[in-house]
Formats: structure tokens, sequence, C-alpha cells
């Protein structure tokens, strides 16, 4: 049995990060370690997480611009 | 709560139907757009929805339905704007339009149950509708208190800036009055009156005092109406 994926939430709608982390709780292959709106935090957390970066979405004007865009 | 979710985003709805379900909430349904969200409140029956979720943003539905239209229609529903657009003029409408709360996404889970929560308890006190003087006030997230605020600031315009006295000037300067005679009406030096106009025109940002009497009287900041009378009725 495979481990579950852990995931970091990114996006800086507040309420639709933390609603997918709500979402992905109850998917046993997902771990969603933590949902976050404040780039500056993303790096802190997936170094002391070992987390994937989901990046769901940041505004360029919001500092997002240095997580690759998954098109 | 019961409540109904009108978002033109499958996921965000499903996230958000997921976060309300956890805090012990029914979703009676999540709607796509306005179209959708009025058949699920029409089918809710004897067990009427409390509340419905509507993004400001509404592509699938464009101008087809009027959103106040469909409020006034519901009216034991509370409405709840719940919205990434964060200009002052969209809140605006939502609230004019009718809504019981208006929140931004960027809000957290917390704040923005708070305002659904206590959008409810006010429609609950509203018997006839938002436009009755019964109606409890609008529940407006603190962000999105932030963003009207700061709407309020761009709708005063350059004209907050002038000092009652350089309002005086300018409205002495609609009326047609010349610096002298302004001055002696003040009772100032004409340097200092010429000083008054000088800044209001600077405020205002107008080139010629004739555009800065334009810009008063277009933006209202000088009651004319009852000099236009007087020299009506002085003409008759």
């Amino acid at each position: 049995m495979t481990s579950p994926v852990k995931l970091l939430i990114v996006d800086d709608h507040r309420v639709f990060a933390e609603g997918l982390q709500s979402v992905f709780r109850a998917e046993p292959d997902f771990w969603p370690v933590a949902a976050v709106s404040d780039p500056g935090q993303v790096l802190g957390v997936v170094a002391a997480s070992q987390a994937v970066a989901l990046h769901a979405g940041l505004r360029p004007e919001l500092g997002g611009q240095w997580l690759p865009d998954p098109g | 709560m019961r409540i109904v979710i009108c978002d033109g985003h499958r996921v965000f709805a499903d996230a958000l139907a997921s976060l309300l379900r956890s805090a012990g909430h029914e979703v009676a349904g999540t709607a796509l757009d306005l179209d959708q969200a009025v058949g699920m409140l029409a089918a809710s029956g004897s067990k009427p929805a409390e509340a419905c979720i509507i993004d400001l943003r509404q592509p699938r539905s464009g101008q087809r339905r009027d959103i106040g239209r469909v409020i006034a229609d519901t009216p034991g529903t509370a409405f709840v704007a719940l919205t990434g657009l964060a200009d002052p003029a969209s809140l605006r409408h939502a609230i004019a339009a009718g809504v019981r709360g208006v929140a931004l996404k960027g809000d957290d889970f917390g704040e923005f149950l708070r305002v659904l929560t206590e959008a409810v308890a006010s429609r609950g006190t509203a018997a006839a509708g938002a436009s009755s003087p019964e109606a409890g006030p609008v529940i407006v997230s603190s962000s999105a208190r932030a963003v009207l605020k700061r709407g309020d600031g761009l709708a005063a315009g350059p004209s907050q800036f002038l000092t009652e006295r350089e309002r005086e000037a300018l409205g002495r300067l609609v009326r047609g009055e010349s610096t002298a005679g302004m001055a002696r009406a003040m009772g100032v030096h004409v340097s200092t009156a010429r000083t008054h106009i000088d800044a209001v025109l600077c405020k205002l940002g107008a080139h010629t005092r004739l555009e800065a009497v334009a810009y008063a009287v277009r933006e209202g900041l000088v009651d004319v109406s009852g000099w236009q009378f007087e020299q009506h009725a002085a003409a008759t």
C-alpha cells in the first residue's frame, strides 16, 4: 500500500484553498498538509513537510509568479 | 442551515460545499448559474433553502437573469455574495440588488461563515424583503468593507481635499465673482483670494477657472439650483 500524496494547496482565494483542503481530506490517496494564500509561506511549508505544492492559482501581483504555471 | 451554492466554477462550488458540510450545514445543491439556482430554490418546496451563496460573476447567465429580480422573487432565502471581484462597484451593485451579506473569496472560511450566519439571522428580521424598513443591516466581511471604504474615497474624488475656504472660493467662482469681488466678500486681501483659487485649481486638477467651475457643477460640489432660480425669477 502506497502512502498518501502530501499536498500543499496554494491559492490567493482563501475560501477556495480551504475548500480544496476539505475535499482532499476525504480522499485516502491524498494528505492535504496545509492550505496557504501567502506565497511567502510556500517554500517553508514544502521544505518542512515534503509536500507537493498544488498551485491552484496565485495572481502575479501577489508574488506567485515564481511558481511554475501548471498551464 | 440549508444552502444552495451558485458559482460558475464547479471545483470551487464543490470545495465550498465540502467546507459547509464539514461545518454541519446541508448543501441542497450546487448550481453553475442563476437559472439552475432558481430551479433548485423553487424545487426546495416545503424545505426552502435559508441561504443562497452567489458569485457575482455569472458568465453562463450573462445578462439574461437579473440578480435583484431573483432575490425579490425568493424572499425566504438570504442571498450572500461570495466573489473574487474586489471592486467597490460590483459590491455596491450586489448590495443594491438586495444581498444580505457580502464576502470575498480571499476571506478565510471562518470569516465567511460569520457573514453567512449573520446574514441569515439578519434576513430573519426582514419581514418583507431587503427594502423593508425592518430589514437588518447587510453583513459585510472585513475585507469587503475595506474594498467598499476604498470606493468611498474614490467616489469622493479630489474635492475631498478642499478646505472650507477653498470650497467657498469655488462657490464664488461658480457664481461668476471676480477675484476682487471675492476678496471683498470673504474679507481677505486679493492675493489671498487668488491663493485660494490657485489651490482649488491645483486640487481639482483644473487648468483654468472655467474648468474648475465645470467640474464643480458636474460633480454637484456647489448647489447652483437656487442661483439659477433667482436669475430666472429676476428675468421674468
